[in-house]
């Protein structure tokens, strides 16, 4: 055998870190398995139907592939500078300004904190009925949300993120699951042939089309999570972006097809009226007509564990949110305090825990509707705080590479950093215009202003912040968007006299 | 030895048991064993790289095998690089280390991967964090590798096992006693502390 004899390849220390290195399949099996797939095929798209009453879901979701797509060739370039690589504020302080990422990391906590609570009102609607079914007992679905938040809290501190092969053979046979359904959806047209009417542009120029494509931006978060791999991967250069474009390629596929697919069994026309009456259960009553209770029933226990793998992967995602804030002393520094015994972001995820508690309450005292105005109204809300922040971002890459081109070329540094700028900017206008649409609530509901004017007050609180921050503590701004890093860069406070210092034998 | 010390405070002294979880003493133990050779004044840090200032061979053995490794790579000088690299071999190192003068027996288990090493003589194995308490509450005469431990203890959150029922004073103390370090230490600390935080941030601890 003939061996290479570059000194690198034959570094023991090169090979030891090549160790156990993350290739592309792992990295897309990660960002896939947050993004939950029968979480978005059974929740998101019928509750979208139902309440947007828009069809054009399917090409929402391929228009935003193609927009996230191009905004990932400079978010994955400029990731390999940022030293916090998996946090939009990180890349809003590097390439707006420190004031700014603040202003976005206040944005961010609220909005995978939205993002977060949301589920429990899904996951109670679910579970519910799945109680009933199994073991006889009915619990109200505040009942059930509170047992899956138990599990939730109890996880996300023992820093379980489910075992990766229980996550991996659960996230193939949702996908299994997704697909299975989408043929036999196509296998049973409702008018006795396959219809591609909601695939025709016409179904985009409507008035409702803002909140179809922050719906469809909902279904694709996560896929920012790739980058976090950057210094696992086994070569940062190709791995972490051809992850980051396979899993908007793949999410895009999958959820353009059920949804369409969907249309197609209950007739393009019927499909707001069928979501409307049934709700998620739409998905598995088509399943059961088509292919058997046993398959129906096969997908509401998934959908179950897909909920629940949503719920711990967001409850993760915001503690280190806490956590990277609490090292860089943004946040109080005990945020970045972790568990001893297992590492996870402690502190975080109690708070996480207490606010997700703090909402199952409210909105059963409260008597409100846990799967329209819980997982709908917050989960959506939470998209557009996505949406914002993935627009900010992508102002911040084409800001940031004009400071500093870094040798690429023009075309990944620039052209296609503010082509995607500029259509997310035209996606944020819109959805933010129709977020009566997207809720599903009359035009001069209060609620319309409510969710933008959260973000607003966030964004403007968090600058204030920051620029607080500039004046009474210079280390501390000086370290914002640094994540774990900032204690590298933290001048240590030095005892004011070397006499204090006291004899110490070396 | 400094890296012995961190060991057995990341572990129980009765039964070897991890306190720490198993990315964080790594890198921890990885610092620890950089940092006796700039305790020894073998080696600096300037801006995130080592320097080697002395290759003359140390007299303990681990210490001699780590500086090997590190003139025998020249081309990979970042603080960084070596302590992921270390912190794969460091524990069964120092454990070993420990075997060899008698302070511990190795043990296998076959629900466990790897050796663990069950203190001879508890008390032995118990001293440096009791050691640490006394110098951290005013009692003692700090040595310099003492310092240094007080660092690494805190850098990997180790420090709520030391710490768990002290004074605000205490703390305080701490805190003074982290602003003695020479910058070379202190940033070898700074370093320990952003892996182990670069660990949680990327699900890998």
């Amino acid at each position: 055998m003939i061996r290479t004899a570059s000194p690198v390849a034959q570094s023991n220390l090169s090979r030891t870190l090549a160790d156990g290195r993350l290739g592309v399949p792992a990295v897309v099996f990660f960002v896939l398995s947050a993004a939950a797939p029968l979480t978005v095929v059974a929740g998101v798209i019928p509750t979208g139907y139902a309440v947007t009453g828009v069809t054009g879901i399917p090409l929402a979701f391929l228009v935003v592939a193609v927009v996230l797509a191009l905004f990932s060739v400079g978010y994955v370039a400029m990731a390999r500078h940022v030293a916090n690589a998996g946090a939009f504020y990180a890349y809003i302080a590097r390439g707006l300004g420190r004031p700014a990422g603040v202003g976005a990391a206040w944005v961010a906590l609220l909005a995978y904190n939205l993002l977060q609570v949301g589920l429990y009102g899904a996951v109670g609607a679910a579970a519910t009925p799945l109680l009933d079914q199994w073991l006889g007992v009915a619990p109200p679905w505040w009942g059930s949300a509170v047992l899956a938040w138990a599990l939730v809290a109890v996880l996300g501190v023992l820093r379980v993120d489910v075992n990766g092969t229980v996550l991996a053979v659960l996230l193939v046979a949702e996908i299994g699951v997704v697909v299975l359904y989408a043929a036999a959806n196509l296998a049973h047209p409702a008018a006795g042939a396959v219809t591609v009417d909601t695939l025709a542009p016409g179904n985009l120029l409507v008035p409702g089309v803002g909140a179809i494509l922050a719906l469809a931006v909902l279904g694709f978060v996560g896929f920012e999570s790739a980058v976090v791999f950057s210094e696992e991967s086994r070569n940062p250069r190709r791995t972490v972006p051809t992850a980051t474009y396979l899993s908007v390629a793949l999410i895009a596929v999958m959820y353009a097809l059920a949804s369409w697919a969907m249309t197609v069994a209950t007739g393009p026309d019927q499909v707001v009226t069928a979501a409307a009456e049934q709700g998620p259960e739409l998905v598995f009553s088509l399943a059961a007509g088509q292919l058997g209770q046993a398959f129906a029933d096969l997908g509401h226990a998934l959908f179950l564990t897909s909920l629940l793998a949503a719920m711990i992967s967001f409850h993760n995602t915001t503690a280190r949110y806490m956590f990277a804030l609490g090292r860089e002393q943004v946040l109080p520094a005990a945020l970045g305090r972790t568990s001893r015994r297992t590492g996870a972001p402690k502190v975080g995820s109690l708070v996480q825990s207490a606010i997700g508690l703090a909402v199952i309450v409210t909105y059963a005292v409260a008597g409100w509707d846990p799967l329209v105005q819980l997982f709908f109204w917050c989960g959506t809300s939470g998209g557009i705080g996505v949406l914002l922040l993935v627009a900010t971002t992508s102002v911040a890459v084409v800001a940031f590479f004009a400071q500093c081109p870094a040798g690429l070329p023009l075309s990944r540094r620039l052209l296609a950093p503010a082509l995607a700028a500029g259509a997310l900017g035209v996606i944020v206008t819109l959805a933010v215009s129709n977020i009566d649409t997207l809720l599903g609530v009359a035009p001069d509901s209060p609620l319309r202003w409510v969710v933008p004017g959260g973000y607003l007050a966030a964004a403007l609180v968090g600058a204030g912040w920051g620029l607080a921050l500039w004046s009474a503590r210079p280390e501390v701004y000086a370290t914002i968007g640094l994540g774990a890093k900032s204690a590298v860069l933290r001048v240590p406070a030095r005892p004011a006299s070397p006499v204090a210092r006291p004899a110490v034998s070396r | 030895m400094l890296a012995d010390d961190f060991f057995r405070i990341a572990h129980s002294d009765s039964t070897g048991r991890p306190r720490l979880h198993t990315r964080a003493a790594g890198v921890g133990l990885g610092g620890a064993l950089l940092a006796e050779l700039v305790l020894d004044r073998q080696l600096t840090i300037e801006d995130g790289q080592l320097v080697v200032v002395d290759r003359q061979p140390p007299d303990d053995a681990l210490a001699h095998t780590v500086l090997e490794q590190l003139v025998a790579e020249p081309h990979h000088r970042k603080v960084r690089t070596w302590l992921d690299f270390l912190s794969r071999t460091a524990p069964e190192a120092v454990g070993d280390r420990l075997v060899r003068a008698g302070h511990a027996t190795r043990r296998t288990s076959r629900w466990r991967r790897g050796a663990f090493f069950v203190p001879t003589d508890m008390s032995a194995a118990a001293w440096p964090e009791a050691r640490l308490r006394m110098l951290l509450t005013g009692r003692g005469r700090w040595t310099w590798p003492d310092v240094v431990l007080v660092g690494l203890v805190s850098a990997t959150g180790l420090a709520s096992q030391v710490l768990w029922d002290v004074e605000p004073a205490t703390r305080a103390h701490r805190a003074e006693v982290l602003g003695w370090l020479a910058p070379d230490l202190h940033e070898l600390v700074a370093q320990t502390e952003a892996a182990v935080g670069d660990a949680v941030l990327s699900h890998r601890t």
